[in-house]
């Protein structure tokens, strides 16, 4: 594994605890860190990203493959990293920085998807990071509004991420659309967790369920979180 | 409500299928249009194949739906094998061909305008040209779905222009009525719920870049 070498900053902000959350939520054991591949100058990431539509994001996982090595840098703007550490979401989650803590989430939850799979030598499509990624927030929101002791409607949450999300008017329309489809399937997939009605009171259930969604392949994936076949209740 | 017995339109003629392509030919001619034979007569088709509407709608999720382009997409994503792809990205083109040309002025008024539909509708079926030009083995002729691709908005300029001039869009057609039922009516009972958001973390809509 390698980094694109730019100047590594040095950071006062809970990546490193939205990397600690997803492994213990899905028992992941990694031996890479997500500071370590991060990089924060939009110029930098311009010169290293080869799409050729530069939307003005403020989170993409770049990553290519070269020599057998696989080529990954975490671009963050330096704008979130500094909302997000000076209004840190796990001193306490609100209006004012849960939308920016789910965009950083999802970078960090893409590298960590990506690494877990390919230190399996697993290929990884775009849509399953997507699909990942929106999973991993509704519950690390989940379970961090618990933590806090704010009660949140997990169907509003469902709704806030999956249904009314807004989208850049800059995205390209196969990335919308696959936007779309990886809200339709996390979506499907977070329903299915609340409506078994094993899983929603016993909550090692629900992380076993969780766990092993984590480990699917593409397929299975969605079959999982669309099919009709009910989930396993131990 | 409206007045529909002010709007009289006596179309005669011996087939759908006639009226279709006499409509289309008129308009593809008077424009000066450089489509070819081919695809002149997939759009006939396409049009004569979705005047029942249930071959345009679908059974799914337990209801009678429009599937939005973005689940097409995805299915022709994660399609098992390659006429599975094939056939879900020729459901996306002529759908978002369709519903661009012919409800033109419906999508005006929404989020996701005319624009996504040729796009995501243009791309479709420049896919799956490709895709039937490396096999060359199928009764489907790739150049017409490459020529599709290329003319997408010149096609759908063209349908709308035909729905305009037959007079479609002033009738209650089961059709549009179906639609308004699955778009319209049913965004404005969600919004209505997402309007009721009581809690404070989530009165700012969640943004994805």
């Amino acid at each position: 594994m390698a980094v694109w070498q730019n100047q590594l900053r040095v950071i006062d902000m809970p990546l490193s605890t939205i990397q600690h959350q997803i492994q213990s939520l899905y028992d992941l054991r990694l031996s890479h860190q997500v500071e370590d591949f991060l990089i924060t100058d939009r110029h930098f990431l311009s010169n290293i990203a080869s799409d050729d539509n530069q939307r003005q994001t403020p989170e993409k996982l770049v990553f290519c493959e070269q020599d057998d090595e696989l080529l990954v840098s975490l671009y963050l703007a330096e704008e979130a990293l500094d909302q997000l550490s000076s209004n840190d979401p796990y001193d306490h989650l609100h209006g004012g920085n849960i939308d920016i803590f789910c965009t950083v989430l999802e970078g960090v939850s893409h590298f960590v998807y990506l690494i877990y799979n390919a230190t399996h030598d697993r290929p990884v499509s775009r849509l399953e990071l997507e699909v990942q990624a929106e999973v991993d927030k509704y519950f690390l929101v989940s379970r961090l509004c618990d933590s806090q002791g704010m009660r949140i409607d997990r169907r509003r949450l469902s709704a806030w991420l999956f249904d009314y999300c807004r989208f850049d008017p800059a995205l390209k329309p196969d990335e919308r659309a696959r936007y779309e489809f990886a809200n339709r399937i996390a979506r499907a997939f977070c329903k299915r967790v609340r409506n078994t009605p094993d899983l929603d009171h016993r909550p090692d259930s629900v992380v076993s369920e969780l766990r092993r969604f984590y480990r699917m392949r593409h397929h299975e994936k969605f079959d999982s979180a669309l099919g009709d076949r009910p989930m396993r209740a131990p | 409500m409206n007045d529909y017995s002010e709007q009289p339109v006596l179309i005669e003629t011996t087939s759908l299928k006639s009226y279709f392509h006499d409509s289309i030919s008129t308009i593809l001619d008077k424009n000066e249009s450089d489509v070819g034979d081919d695809t002149r007569a997939y759009l006939i088709n396409l049009l004569q194949h979705f005047s029942r509407s249930d071959r345009f709608f679908e059974w799914f999720e337990q209801r009678t739906t429009l599937r939005p382009l973005a689940l097409l997409y995805g299915e022709a994503v994660q399609a098992r094998n390659v006429s599975e792809r094939r056939a879900m990205l020729r459901r996306l083109g002529d759908v978002a061909l369709f519903v661009a040309g012919i409800f033109r002025p419906s999508l005006e008024r929404k989020v996701v305008g005319v624009d996504y539909y040729i796009n995501m509708g243009g791309g479709a079926y420049d896919s799956l040209s490709d895709s039937l030009a490396h096999t060359g083995k199928s009764s489907l002729n790739w150049q017409t779905f490459k020529e599709l691709a290329g003319n997408f908005e010149t096609i759908v300029d063209v349908l709308d222009e035909f729905a305009e001039s037959s007079g479609l869009r002033g009738y209650p057609t089961s059709t549009v009525g179906t639609i308004l039922r699955d778009n319209n009516i049913e965004l404005k009972e969600n919004l209505k719920e997402a309007d009721n958001f009581s809690d404070g973390c989530l009165a700012k809509p969640a943004t994805r870049h």
